[in-house]
């Protein structure tokens, strides 16, 4: 950076001076690199490397739930509670029948879960529009399920559609999502948006760019 | 619940226009393709049976791009399918269905690939079972079995359905319409190897040749995946 006679240069220079403001600078940095690091490896599909690999985490950030992939016959997520093992809630997979293709199909999920553990969206790899982007919502011992479909309507304009998560959360309460859209003249289309849980009893969606 | 939704209009132009994907499978593929091809020529693929074989059918499947055309013909070859007869035509069940078409240039899903084994055992670079243009088809296995062999008269193409798609949002859509009735058997989705065209190009290609037969009818000729093994 460069240092210039003018008082906002100077301003600059002293930030950059000044340990305290570096030290401030250095979770932001952490921050903002692991964004970029998430969003490489979360797009769903994958764009590089093997498009079957699953995404996210599926550990709860407090320990406390974990998602597990039942392959047996119809093949399912299930939300273990660790503690006690007991099993919070099953969703099937989008091809349920337990043969080898749908198995590793299923296999590709990504779990997505806010900081504090209170929101985790399930995103199921994206092959051709194929699969369910579900969000859950974790408060006193009960779950609420969003399916992505009900909140974000098909253009249209589009002969197929689906949401997923694209990157990540990008703060404590708002997730990034992409609306890939295949229209019915076959181009490709995306739209991207946040959903804010600040209030999970009332997630806000905004376009995002 | 009350959610407020800002920005999922209607109008293309809020597009972001963001594709994801590589097209360096569709090289590969190319390439797997013409091999195919160029085996069927020199005679490296037998027919498994001894039944005749028939040429292509006098419908052009260049349509679907690559070689599409001499795919078909050493699909019959080596499964000893020929022009349906009369007789055939007949004895095989015929179902409602809607001609789509999609390409290695799908944007969510630029791998060349089907969701099960296909007809020369091929796989692509990600280890799925290798997409043919000109005998390969996208269907919902809730509605015609996996690897199921079907016949479209429409392209006089023979299939192995041994590809799926997003089959939920096709039964939502096409809920009422004939491919999703009492006798449908869901979309047909044709796989087209797209080469130099764009989605929308191939989308155009293939409305344009089968035209009034995007509703139409199929064969099933063999449900599951038993012809492979003598069982038509």
């Amino acid at each position: 950076m460069s240092c210039t006679g003018d008082p906002a240069g100077k301003m600059e220079a002293f930030k950059m001076k000044n340990p305290k403001f570096l030290m401030n600078l250095v979770p932001v940095t952490i921050w903002m690199l692991g964004v970029l690091t998430v969003g490489a490896a979360a797009q769903n599909p994958p764009m590089a490397g093997d498009p079957y690999r699953a995404r996210g985490n599926p550990q709860s950030p407090d320990g406390k739930y974990e998602w597990t992939l039942i392959t047996t016959n119809p093949i399912h997520y299930e939300l273990v509670n660790v503690s006690n093992g007991r099993t919070v809630l099953t969703v099937n997979s989008y091809y349920p029948d337990a043969i080898s293709s749908n198995i590793r199909y299923a296999k590709a999920y990504g779990v997505f879960w806010n900081k504090n553990g209170t929101v985790v969206a399930l995103d199921e790899l994206n092959r051709r529009r194929a699969g369910h982007l579900y969000f859950f919502i974790l408060r006193g011992g009960t779950v609420r399920e969003i399916r992505s479909e009900n909140i974000f309507p098909l253009p249209s304009y589009a002969e197929e559609g689906r949401v997923v998560v694209d990157p990540d959360w990008v703060s404590e309460t708002k997730i990034r999502v992409r609306q890939a859209l295949k229209t019915r003249s076959g181009e490709f289309r995306s739209k991207f948006f946040t959903i804010n849980f600040e209030n999970p009893d009332d997630p806000k969606i905004q376009s995002a760019e | 619940m009350a959610l407020f939704l800002f920005g999922c209009d209607d109008q293309e132009s809020a597009e972001s226009g963001v594709s994801s994907g590589s097209s360096e499978p569709a090289q590969v593929d190319l390439a797997q393709a013409r091999r195919i091809a160029g085996e069927a020529e020199a005679g490296a693929i037998v027919p498994k049976n001894d039944r005749d074989a028939s040429s292509v059918g006098s419908n052009d499947l260049s349509v679907l791009g690559g070689d599409a055309a001499q795919n078909q013909q050493a699909f019959r070859q080596r499964f000893g399918l020929a022009d349906p007869t009369p007789d055939q035509f007949a004895q095989w069940a015929e179902y409602d269905a809607r001609l789509t078409a999609y390409s290695n240039k799908d944007a969510d899903w630029a791998y060349p690939t089907a969701a099960s084994p296909n007809w020369t055992e091929a796989t692509s670079a990600n280890g799925d079972p290798l997409a043919i243009e000109g005998t390969t088809v996208a269907v919902d296995f809730t509605r015609i079995p996996r690897g199921s062999l079907i016949y479209i008269p429409a392209l006089d193409m023979y299939a192995e359905a041994n590809d799926t798609g997003a089959t939920g949002v096709w039964a939502n859509a096409d809920a009422g319409q004939m491919d999703y009735g009492a006798n449908g058997v869901g979309r047909v989705d044709v796989y087209n190897l797209a080469g130099d065209r764009s989605s929308g190009q191939v989308e155009r290609n293939f409305q344009s040749r089968v035209g009034s037969n995007e509703y139409g009818q199929i064969y099933v000729v063999h449900r599951g995946s038993g012809w492979k093994n003598g069982g038509i």
